[in-house]
């Protein structure tokens, strides 16, 4: 994705994400209603259209783990940065999945690092990566995400890579974007 | 002891373990954003079973979907089997419909990574 602004706007954000049609949008503060809203919705939209099981399943688990991935992620209890995008685009026997939120920029390279990992790996690697992740995974309140698994759990079910931006927004914050196609 | 029995929810399956049967499932969805508050007096529950196990245990799963962070408490919950599975016979039975195959795969990894008898079994739509 290239998608270069600065101080851009949300709402500005969305709409150029949205100029090819979204067959799915949700624009706008991300809690834990609005993270249940998308995911029971997606649910639905996506038991109502003709793709196959196979796509329909890929593309629902891959979308709890990106709206939690999301929802983790926020930015605390600010206002302006607790919102967030969340869309799916509709190509030929393909779902395209997209993120947006806030982060501090501190967790940049954090993100970045593990995508770029991920990126690098082919499937039969990619496979021994999760199974070596979740045989060191710790069950601890402190670590009550998912371990890293998403990121590699999503990169195995697509089958693709892993596109990813960040924004500037200000100096303490980016606009993090994810995508990923089905 | 009580039997350790919890209805599904939107984003939680259900489960109903017996101790005196030994006869345990999980079934439905498992994606609540807190996996390990979720998890935990389940975990709790079976850290008693596993003191005084029964002499055949059976774990049938059998879910639709589950998120990264309810496999690392489905991971958790297998390794206090294992250490029943010293004492006693202990089964997993991991079902999967026979046209999903990222449930298929799911079930291999945590076979592969897992010392119990872990069984793969094909469900028809």
């Amino acid at each position: 994705m290239a998608l270069n602004h600065n101080n851009i706007a949300l709402e500005e954000m969305a709409s150029s994400l949205l100029a090819d049609k979204a067959m799915y949008n949700y624009i706008g503060i991300f809690d834990q209603a609005s993270a249940d809203k998308v995911i029971l919705e997606v649910n639905d939209l996506l038991n109502h259209h003709d793709y196959s099981l196979k796509i329909r399943k890929k593309a629902f688990c891959i979308t709890i783990e990106v709206v939690q991935n999301l929802f983790n992620y926020l930015c605390c209890n600010d206002v302006v940065y607790n919102k967030g995008i969340f869309l799916i685009h509709n190509n030929i026997n393909e779902v395209a999945i997209t993120s947006g939120n806030y982060i501090r920029k501190t967790e940049v390279n954090s993100i970045k690092s593990r995508i770029d990992l991920i990126n690098c790996l082919t499937s039969e690697e990619l496979r021994h990566f999760y199974r070596r992740l979740l045989e060191i995974s710790s069950f601890s309140i402190q670590d009550a995400g998912g371990a890293g698994l998403g990121f590699v759990d999503i990169a195995k079910k697509s089958g693709n890579k892993i596109e990813y931006d960040f924004l500037d927004i200000d100096n303490e914050y980016v606009f993090y974007i994810f995508k990923i196609i089905i | 002891m009580d039997n350790y029995t919890l209805q599904p929810g939107s984003k939680t399956p259900f489960m109903q373990f017996n101790m005196t049967s030994g006869v345990f499932e999980i079934s439905g969805r498992s994606i609540p954003e807190n996996s390990i508050a979720f998890y935990k007096p389940l975990l709790d529950w079976v850290d008693e079973y596993v003191k005084s196990p029964n002499i055949k245990t059976v774990l049938s799963i059998k879910l639709e979907y589950f998120n990264t962070s309810s496999s690392k408490c489905l991971v958790e919950l297998f390794r206090k089997l294992e250490s029943v599975n010293e004492k006693s016979e202990v089964t997993v039975q991991w079902y999967y419909d026979e046209e999903d195959e990222d449930m298929l795969e799911s079930g291999q990894d945590f076979q592969f990574i897992l010392a119990i008898p872990f069984e793969l079994i094909p469900m028809e739509e």
